[in-house]
Parts: structure tokens; sequence; C-alpha cells
């Protein structure tokens, strides 16, 4: 378990558990995207460092472009509930609970 | 016989009957017409066939449908299937005539295309049912005929009481379809045929042991029971008088109803060795045609006595039909053919009077003598016929049907069919009293029909009249095409002739004491141990509450059972348990969806690191140890 222990994988440790902080703890819906990017890029850090070769350099790829994606439609998600709503908070939202 | 005979037997009555509607929809006033010239076509076709039948040819032709199951379009005219076929297809041709003007005055309320359309696919049926060889082509035919009397007995659809006795037609005669498909499947396991005249030249020539035909001959007495209205599956018929008039002339007089005797004319040869099968039928005819004649003695409803009537003439039918294949068959087919034709003309006037009357009921009738001259003198050959009068038809086909009795020495049988044709004699004598001669206070309106309605009954009165001389001709048929059959001449015929001659005096006597002390007799029936029997007539002989009676009980216990262990078990294991429990299950879980993001997130990351630990457990375990 030791080869998995430098410098790479602290900083994806450090850059996940920010994430996971962020979205635990913000009400704020942005915040959390802002959150999900660094969780997500924690894992692409991870694809480069363990990886080698051509196979993890197009798998990251991928993972960056549907990154994008889920960014454009969850903004677009949040830009429609604060038209709808008037807010971006989760906290005042629950009334969609089901 | 014309070039694509077979094809044109088919084809013109279902082509008409499909067209029919399409024809009264762009020509309302000429469908009537339409049907005509299709029934006319058909009668066409089938009177070509009589020249071949005649110089003895039987033709046949198998269309091949599915050769592997025996399932193929198969025709064998003989004298028997052609005389019903001519039967089915000249009535039919006068009852559709008589149709255009009877119908008319429904044609507001209800749509005659319906009506035109049944007629001539019932046609077509009962020819196809008459002339083919194969029984589950048969069958098929049999079912379609007992569709369109369904459809027909319940024509005035909005009529509860024709609507309940089109089911309870369908209904009854039902029991006796599904014996008959019981039967034809046996005789076909034990034969590996469906080809009438294969198995009966496996009989014939004995390759085939009839020991074992038992089960399927007392399934096919069944069917032939329910068709033809015989005890005890006869409750159908007098209700079925719910139709219009020319239906009850056509399917419950002349054609429908002798497709149960035909069905064991043509099955016979099979089953003759078969153990009391001839006994069983003639004791069926013989009981049945002693209590429908007492049923139609006090009946008031001119339909209904008719109906009555038909089933007692019927029972003569299976009566003659006992004597065997030397003596029974012809003198049944003879007296088919006789009861045919008188039976739908007095149908047809019965239709008239009722027509004119406006009730069915006899009592609402009465000196109707003046007022319908022609239809009175139709009745009277319809009657005279009936009632066996010499020279009427009725009085050749009875004397046959009695000298064929003694010839077999079926000595009891003579004697029913002798008491029964005074009863018959009585019954219809009455019926002429109360329609057309009793006085009345009040006059009754009664006009005679118009000319449409008339020349049908005029063909049919001359049939009456004439057709008892043509036995000899019809025996020619029969001889001709390979039936073994024979009229009984000498020392019994005579015998009969007397007997019905005496029966025919004793009849007039009784029925002038009945005229001349009506009031005495009606008091009579209402009193002591006569007013039970004469209640117990005219309720039927309760075979109708005993059926209700079972019937009913069949429906308590079927609702019994629907209580306790449908809606008892069944749904409350489904439902309650099955369905209730998951309900509940997820009433328990659903505190944990919050709808909280973070909380879940919170879950989901817990998760995350559980499943990380069991991934790495391994690796964990082995640092710890490899630490020590």
């Amino acid at each position: 378990m030791t080869e998995y222990l430098n410098a790479y994988t602290l900083l994806v440790l450090i850059l996940i558990l920010i994430g996971l902080y962020c979205l635990i703890s913000k009400r704020n819906m942005i915040k959390m995207i802002i959150g999900i990017e660094i969780l997500s890029k924690g894992v692409t850090l991870n694809f480069i460092a363990t990886g080698y070769g051509g196979i993890a350099q197009a798998l990251v790829i991928v993972v960056i472009v549907i990154d994008v994606v889920i960014v454009a439609i969850a903004l677009s998600l949040i830009v429609n509930a604060y038209t709808h709503h008037g807010v971006i908070n989760l906290k005042k939202l629950k009334r969609l609970r089901g | 016989m014309l070039p694509y005979t077979y094809l044109l037997l088919i084809a013109i009555p279902f082509i008409g009957a499909a067209l029919t509607p399409l024809v009264g929809h762009f020509f309302p006033r000429a469908k009537g017409w339409f049907a005509v010239a299709c029934a006319a076509l058909s009668a066409v076709v089938v009177v070509s066939i009589i020249p071949d039948v005649w110089n003895g040819y039987t033709p046949g032709y198998t269309y091949l449908w599915n050769d592997a199951i025996g399932l193929n379009l198969t025709f064998y005219i003989d004298a028997l299937g052609l005389l019903l076929a001519l039967i089915a297809t000249i009535i039919g041709l006068l009852v559709v005539i008589y149709s255009v003007k009877y119908m008319e005055t429904d044609e507001k309320k209800y749509n005659l295309s319906r009506y035109y359309s049944l007629v001539l696919l019932f046609i077509g049926a009962m020819v196809c049912l008459v002339l083919t060889d194969n029984l589950l082509v048969l069958y098929f035919f049999w079912e379609i005929v007992g569709l369109c009397s369904y459809a027909l007995i319940g024509y005035y659809y909005d009529d509860p009481k024709a609507a309940k006795a089109g089911m309870k037609a369908f209904v009854t005669t039902r029991v006796g379809d599904a014996f008959l498909l019981i039967g034809i499947i046996v005789l076909y396991w034990q034969t590996k045929s469906f080809n009438i005249q294969e198995i009966i030249l496996a009989v014939e020539t004995g390759s085939i042991s009839v020991s074992s035909f038992a089960l399927p001959g007392a399934c096919f007495i069944l069917g032939a029971i329910g068709k033809s209205a015989q005890i005890p599956l006869h409750v159908w018929l007098p209700d079925a008088m719910e139709a219009p008039s020319p239906i009850s002339a056509l399917i419950h007089a002349a054609t429908m109803v002798n497709a149960g005797i035909y069905l064991i004319l043509r099955v016979m040869p099979i089953f003759i060795d078969v153990q009391y099968w001839l006994l069983a039928i003639g004791i069926i005819g013989g009981v049945t045609m002693l209590i429908t004649a007492i049923q139609a003695l006090v009946e008031i409803d001119l339909k209904r006595l008719l109906a009555y009537s038909t089933i007692s003439q019927l029972a003569y039918l299976m009566l003659a039909a006992s004597f065997g294949v030397t003596y029974g068959l012809f003198s049944s087919s003879f007296h088919l053919l006789v009861h045919g034709t008188f039976k739908a003309l007095l149908f047809l006037c019965a239709g008239a009077i009722i027509h004119s009357v406006g009730s069915r009921s006899m009592m609402d009738m009465g000196g109707l003598k003046n007022k319908m001259r022609y239809t009175f003198w139709m009745t009277m050959f319809g009657a005279f016929a009936l009632a066996g009068i010499f020279p009427f038809g009725g009085f050749w086909s009875k004397d046959l049907i009695f000298a064929s009795a003694l010839k077999t020495s079926h000595y009891l049988f003579f004697i029913v069919a002798a008491f029964t044709a005074l009863l018959t004699l009585l019954y219809t004598l009455r019926m002429i009293y109360l329609v057309f001669y009793r006085k009345r206070d009040d006059e009754v309106e009664a006009h005679d029909p118009s000319i449409i309605m008339l020349v049908p009954l005029f063909i049919l009165g001359i049939g009456a009249l004439t057709l008892g001389f043509f036995e000899h001709t019809l025996l020619h048929f029969f001889t001709n095409s390979n039936m073994h059959v024979e009229v009984v001449e000498g020392l019994e015929y005579f015998i009969s002739v007397g007997a019905s001659i005496t029966i025919m005096v004793i009849g007039f006597l009784i029925f002038r004491y009945y005229v001349h002390n009506r009031d005495k007799l009606i008091a009579l029936s209402k009193s002591g141990i006569t007013s039970s029997l004469y209640s117990a007539a005219s309720n039927g002989f309760y075979f109708d509450r005993f059926y209700l009676w079972l019937i009913g009980g069949l429906l308590a216990t079927g609702r019994t059972v629907y209580h306790k262990f449908d809606i008892g078990a069944t749904d409350r294991f489904c439902y309650e348990t099955v369905a209730g429990g998951t309900i509940k299950l997820g009433q328990k879980f659903r505190h944990a969806q919050t709808g909280d993001l973070n909380y879940n997130m919170v879950g989901i990351v817990i998760g995350a690191i559980l499943v990380t630990i069991l991934i790495f457990l391994p690796s964990i375990i082995d640092f710890l140890m490899g630490g020590v």
C-alpha cells in the first residue's frame, strides 16, 4: 500500500476531500457545483497520476468533456430554479421534496 | 348440375348476406328484393342438383383444407341432404318474399339489413350443413345456424322478453352442441376420420368394432335433441316464438329444428348396432310427442301452440327414426318434408293473423272466418295436413309412420303415436275454432294481407295438399342414392289407415262435445284433480321451473365459492398481504428520504468510504500484519 503514498496521491486526496466537504456543507447551489468540479478534478488528477499511456489520457479527455456537460446542465437547472423561485439556496427549495 | 355448383352453393347466400347491408345503405327500398334474388338463386342452384340425384349419382367434391387433421370441405350430396337443402332454400325463398311485406313496418325502428342478412346467412349455412360430409364442417355450420337463430329470436332487441328468449335458446341448445362436439371428437379418436361416409364404410365392412360407440352415440343423440327441441332440452322453442313470424316459420318450424333429426338419420348407419341407441331415440320421441301435445291442448298463445305442435311433430320424426334404416329413415324423411311445408304454412298464416289482429293470444281472436277469407282457407289446409286428414300430406306421412311401427313390431310406439295423433287433431280443431269460428260479443278488426304475403301462402298450401301423393317419387330418390329403404305396404298399411280414420272420427266427436259444452269444460279445468293437471300442462310440466331451480342452485353455489374462495382467500392474500405489506414497508422507509441534498451527500460519502474500505480491506490487513 505504501507505493500509493506520494505527492500526487496526497494532492488527489486533498482535492476529493475539499470537494466532498463543499458538497456536504454548502447550501448555495453554485458553490455545490464548484464542489463537484473540484471533486472531479481530483479524480482526473488521480487518472493522470496512476495511469500511463494513451488510454488514460483519452479517458481523461472524455472525463473533462463530460464535466463540462454536467456543469452546463446543472447551471441551466440553477438558472431555471432561480427564475421560477427567486432563490438558489437549497434549504429554501425544500418544498419540492416528494 | 350447374358448373361450379359447389362454389355457388356457398358463395351466393354468404356473399348475399355480406352485401345486404351495403345494398340497404345505398338503396334502402331494394334490400328486401335483393335478399329475394339471392334466395332465389340459391334455390335454383340446389334445384339444379335434382336430376343428378334422380339418375342415381351422389355428387361429391373435396376441397382439401387441412388434410393433416382431416378438416376438409367435403360435399356429399345424396337424397337425404338434398331434401333438406331443397326445404331450406325453397321455404327460405318463400319466407323472404313474405318478409318483404311483413317486416315493412319495422324498417324505421329496426334496420332490416340485419334481418335479411341473417336470413341469407342462415339459408347458406343450412344448405352447407346438410350437404357436407365432414363432421367438423357440419359442426361449424351447425353453430352458424344456432347463431342465426339466437340473433333472430332476439331481433326486437329492445324487448327484454325477446332478448331473454334468444339467450335461453342459445344456452339450451349449447348444452346439446357441447355434447355433439364431444361426440365428434370421440368418434374421430376411435375411427381416425371425420368423413361420415368413410366411417359408415368402415363400420359396414366390419373393420371397426361398434362396441365402443356407446359414448359418441349418446353424445350425438344429446346434440340432436338440443337442436330439435326434444325433451328434456325442448324448453327453448316455445320461448323462441318472440321472433318475427317468418323466422318462426323458417328456422323454428321448417329447417333448423330439423337439423337434429337430419343428424340422427345421417349417422344412423354408424350407430345402428349400438345397443339401445334406436330405443333411446324412440323413447325420447314418444315421451316428447305426448307431453308437448298435451301442452298444446291448453295453450292460448297462437304461436306457442304452434311451437308445441312443432316439438310434437319433430318427436314423430325421432320416433320414426327409431325404426331403423329400412323402414324408419324414409318415413321420417317423408314426414319431415310434409311437416316442414305445412308448419311453415301455419306459421306464415299465424303471422298474417297476428299482424292483422295485433295480438298473439287466441282470446283476442275469434270470428275471423269471413274477414280473412284467403288466410282462413290456407290455415285450414295447414291444419288439416297437421291433423292428418285425408287427402292432405300429413295423412300419408303419418300413416307411413304408423305402418312402419307395426312392421317393425314397435306396438307400444304405435299406440303412443296414434294417441298423439288424436291429441293433434283435437288441438288443431280447437285452434281453428278459437281463431276463426268462435262467436264474440265485440267485433275484431281484421283483413287479409296483401298479395305479396298471400303468394307464399298459396304455394305452401298447394304443397300441404299435394305433397302426400309424391311418396313414391321421393322413395325413388332415396333408393337411387344407395339407401336401402322401403315403404310398408299390405296389411300393416291398411291397419294404419283404419286407425287414422278411427282417430279422425273419435276426434271430431270429442270436438263436437267440446264446442257444445265449452263452458262446462272450462269450469272443470278450474276444479278438483283436473285443475292440477291443467295447471301442470299450462306451466309446461314444470320443466322451466326445474331448470330455474337447477341453475339457481348452480348460481348460488358459484356465488358461495366466489365469496369464500375468490374474495375471502385469493383477494385477501393478493391485496391485503402482498400489496398491503409492500405499502406498509414503503411507509416505514419513507422517513429516510428527507429531500435534503447535503444529507444525501453525507450518505453517499459514507457509502463511498465503506466501499473503499471493503476494496482495500485485504491490503489494510496485509499492511497491519506486515507491520507486526
